[in-house]
């Protein structure tokens, strides 16, 4: 069985949730563990000590769109990312 | 012992304890995944890993894939075949299907006097604009979708037009529901065999320090009103599905219901209540099996 696995969340919110959303992947990633659930689908990611950041921010017409990306490899002893 | 496989996805937390609880009862765990099934006509017989699942004595449908599309349709008429042909099947493959699509769901909730939020469904985008108009905003949902992927909210305004004509360009007919506001929470009133089981609530995030993200909400304990518990009653008796969750809101006006759905997960439940709805599933089909 393969080790990949995807989580995804879509939703429309005011920006007091998106912030509290923000907010708590950001302690996720201070505290190297960050936990991800949405009725019923769970991942559990291990931010290492270098993480790639990539901003992307466009404007088209009347639609914008800010992308934050942030990825790693996993060190192969590290724990499984699924629990 | 019955031979009773588990309809659903492979990592996924609700089928995996479904399947395990399943094993413990039986001594065998089979977690079928319906990508790996195929069905022989006119003989009838369906295969998956060198099973013929005539042999088993029930199915369970936990779950028919990943993400909700058209697909599934057709999964669930490789099932409905099996069922019709005598297998047991919890639930049954043609009652999930009256549920899975949102639109025929809507239409069995609407045409039965169930109260659901303010709704529009139409091909022309004239139509979709003068309802936003009155609605003052209104979230467009895709007919096939779960926990809210492909969802479009729309305000009314100078750009509503472009943004309708957007949406319209990949969902010809248009699922237009007022945007109603939510009193911090919505519900989860779930029921097995058609009786009340027990109800959680999704909170809206609130600004928690917390190393976990619950996405579209925390699960917590919530008793609704009797009002409320009678209106999802009357919602799912109308699917007649083996385990359900309704989909419901307090509001001001009074309870409203967004969905029946036929793959409420195990997680909110275990989660707020402490109830083991697999294990509560899993009885309820042995029992059945022995009536």
């Amino acid at each position: 069985m393969s080790d990949d696995k995807r989580f995804e969340y879509e939703s429309i919110h005011d920006p007091q949730t998106i912030t509290a959303y923000l907010q708590s992947v950001l302690e996720g990633i201070v505290q190297r563990r960050i936990v991800l659930t949405s009725d019923g689908d769970e991942i559990v990611l291990r931010p290492g000590n270098l993480l790639k950041l990539a901003v992307k921010a466009k404007r088209k017409d009347d639609t914008s769109r800010l992308s934050i990306k942030i990825s790693w490899k996993d060190s192969p002893n590290s724990e499984s990312a699924e629990e | 012992m019955p031979r009773i496989g588990v309809v659903g996805t492979k990592a996924g937390w609700s089928s995996e304890r479904l399947a395990a609880t399943i094993a413990e009862r039986t001594g065998e765990r089979l977690l079928i995944e319906m990508q790996g099934v195929s069905l022989d006509l006119p003989g009838g017989s369906a295969w998956f890993q060198g099973i013929d699942l005539r042999d088993l004595d029930a199915l369970i449908v936990k779950k028919i894939g990943a993400r909700y599309a058209p697909d599934l349709l057709d999964r669930l008429e490789i099932l409905r075949f099996l069922h019709e042909r005598g297998l047991p099947i919890f639930s049954a493959p043609g009652r999930i299907l009256r549920v899975l699509n949102r639109l025929s769901c809507t239409i069995t909730l609407q045409a039965a006097g169930v109260p659901m939020p303010p709704l529009t469904i139409t091909e022309d985008p004239a139509m979709a604009q003068r309802a936003v108009e009155r609605y003052g905003a209104a979230v467009f949902k895709p007919l096939f979708t779960t926990k809210a992927r492909g969802m479009r909210l729309i305000e009314a305004g100078p750009a509503a037009a472009a943004e309708i004509a957007e949406y319209h360009a990949r969902h010809r007919l248009m699922y237009i529901q007022q945007k109603i506001e939510l009193p911090g929470r919505d519900l989860g009133v779930v029921f097995l065999g058609g009786r009340y089981l027990t109800t959680y609530a999704r909170r809206i995030p609130q600004n928690s320090w917390n190393s976990t993200t619950y996405f579209g909400g925390r699960y917590e304990a919530h008793d609704p009103s009797s009002e409320t518990l009678a209106l999802a009653e009357r919602a799912q008796a109308l699917f007649g599905l083996d385990f359900t969750c309704v989909d419901v809101a307090e509001t001001d006006e009074g309870p409203v219901v967004f969905e029946v759905s036929a793959f409420g997960g195990f997680r909110g439940i275990l989660e707020a209540r402490e109830i083991d709805a697999a294990a509560a599933l899993a009885d309820h089909v042995l029992a059945e099996l022995r009536r």
